[in-house]
Order: C-alpha cells, then structure tokens, then sequence
C-alpha cells in the first residue's frame, strides 16, 4: 500500500517524507518540481538521498541565482548600497572592511531572494537582502566584535538602502531577462 | 540563423545524450547517458542541471513539463530537445572531433588508431 510502481513494474521505496520536505525547501521554487522528482526516481536509501541532495541541491541554486540575475541590476544596486553605506559611515569611524560585510550580506542577500522568488523580482527581495546584513552582523558579533558596524550607522544604512535598491529595482522592472523569466514560468504552469 | 557557441566538452555530451534519448530526455535519464558517454569520469546530478540551464539560456536546447509519474511521487518531469541551433552546433563539434581523429591517425598511424579505438570501445561499453 502507497507504494509506487516504476517502470520495470518494480516496486519503488517511498522516500522518507521529513527528507523530501526538507528537500524541497532548499530547492528553488522555479526548479522544485522536476528536481524533487529526479532524486525521488533515483531514490535507493535516505543515506543515498541525503548525499544526492547535497551533492545537487548546491548546484541547482548557484544555477538559479545566474539565471535570475540581471548584470545591469546588479551594478545598480552595487551603486546604492556603496552610496548607502557610504552616506551612513560619512560621520562614523567604521573601518572599510566593517562596512563591507554588510553592504556584500545585502548582494547576496539579494541573489538570493532572487533566486528563491515565487515571481520575477519580487518586492519583498530588498527587505531579504536588509535581513542579510543583520545577520552578517550577528556573525561579526559572534567570530571578530572589531568589525562590527555602530547600530545609528546600521540602521541609516539599511534604511537608505532599502529605499535606493527599492528604486533601482523598480525602474528595471521590464528588462529583458525578465521577460525570458515570465515565458520559463508559464512552462512550469503547464 | 544565428551562428552557434563553440561548445566545450561537458555540453557536447549532455547534447549528445538528448540526441540519444530522443523522447526520454531528462533530468536522471540525461545524467545516466552522460555517466556512460563520459566513463570512466563520474558526473553529478547538479552538473547535468546546471549545463542544461545554460544550454537552454544559450537557445541550444527547449524544455517542457510533462505530466506528473507515480514513480516520481507524483512529479513532473523536466524533458529537453534539441533545438535547430543545439543541432547545429552538435554537428560542427562532431566535425571537429572528427577532423582531430583523422589528424591523430595521420601522424601516429592507422594501427595505433584502430587500437585506440577498441580500447576506447571496450571502456565505453564496460
């Protein structure tokens, strides 16, 4: 009962549900559905599940994270935030790798939640890529306090950040990766 | 029609895997044709999907959804064909391997080839 019959007319193991959820989390949304099937297809044991997922799962989000990125974008929003921090460091003492760490938090943050977007740029991004820099100060506060930035300058430059990247983003709303994004989610509908 | 990329060596075999596969061009399927195309180098999974992406960001390949399978748990697969420009650069990496063949067959002999050629024949099919 609730096991799968395959190909050969073998009966397939059902893969450990907590495993596959977890799984799916971690897979990009644009790819889950043909990824979760793939290592379910290939599913021997959850030892054999686990390694496949790390193994692939990395892969599929640096692929995802290429393809969802705009270069343009990316050059403008490096603009903002160097702006951003610059402005909020102007009367602080923040040494220039303190300031680094979370301007570069933002950036990643941002190819993230790119890259993990239910639709193409999707407004709460920006807010992902603010979160990111909080975080990356909680790491500083845990491996090297020395590089941590003062919390008046964190928060005019999240803020000015936010506005600025917000901004940029909408004024490239319409580009063209965008549109080969759209036709790529009305397949997955399909 | 647009002149194709050169391609490197891990798209000419993930082309020729579709090639190969016709109808059945996938995800597992594609990465278990790669696997024996490439024997004895190993590929992983993810290396498959991440030369899919680009050859389909590259307008070589087209990709669809097809219906969800119960040996997928319920999943949908992500099929691949080749496009008119994937063919074509298919062929001019074909013609190039081929030139290469030849060349190395020239220099070093024809005996030495053809028992290049089965070695490389029994790695293939052991």
């Amino acid at each position: 009962m609730g096991q799968a019959v395959g190909k050969g007319g073998a009966r397939m193991k059902p893969v450990p549900k907590p495993l596959e959820s977890i799984a799916g989390l971690l897979i990009p949304p644009a790819c889950r559905e043909h990824v979760l099937g793939d290592l379910h297809e290939r599913y021997e044991n959850p030892r054999q599940y686990i390694l496949d997922a790390i193994l692939t799962i990395p892969l599929v989000v640096l692929s995802r994270i290429r393809r969802t990125t705009d270069h343009q974008v990316l050059l403008v929003e490096s603009c903002a935030l160097f702006i951003a921090f610059l402005i909020a460091a102007w009367q602080g003492d923040t040494g220039f790798p303190g300031l680094a760490i979370p301007a570069l938090a933002v950036l990643a943050g941002l190819r993230l939640g790119d890259a993990y977007a239910e639709r193409h740029r999707s407004p709460w991004t920006p807010v992902v890529g603010v979160a990111f820099a909080y975080l990356s100060q909680a790491v500083v506060w845990l491996a090297n306090p020395a590089l941590l930035v003062p919390v008046p300058i964190m928060l005019k430059a999240a803020g000015t950040s936010l506005f600025l990247i917000a901004i940029a983003r909408m004024s490239f709303q319409a580009g063209p990766q965008g549109d080969n994004l759209r036709v790529k989610r009305v397949d997955v509908s399909r | 029609m647009a002149k194709p990329d050169s391609l490197g060596q891990f798209e000419q075999l993930v082309l020729t895997a579709i090639l190969s596969l016709r109808d059945d061009a996938y995800g597992v399927t594609i990465h278990a044709k790669v696997e024996e195309l490439a024997h004895p180098k190993a590929a992983s999974l993810g290396a498959i999907y991440v030369t899919l992406d680009r050859l389909e960001d590259k307008r070589l390949v087209a990709s669809w959804l097809s219906d969800p399978t119960p040996e997928r748990g319920g999943r949908a697969k992500r099929c691949y064909r080749l496009e008119a420009l994937g063919e074509r650069a298919l062929q001019e990496s074909a013609i190039t391997a081929k030139r290469i063949w030849d060349h190395v067959a020239e220099v070093w002999g024809k005996e030495l080839a053809k028992e290049w050629g089965r070695r490389w024949g029994k790695a293939v099919r052991g």
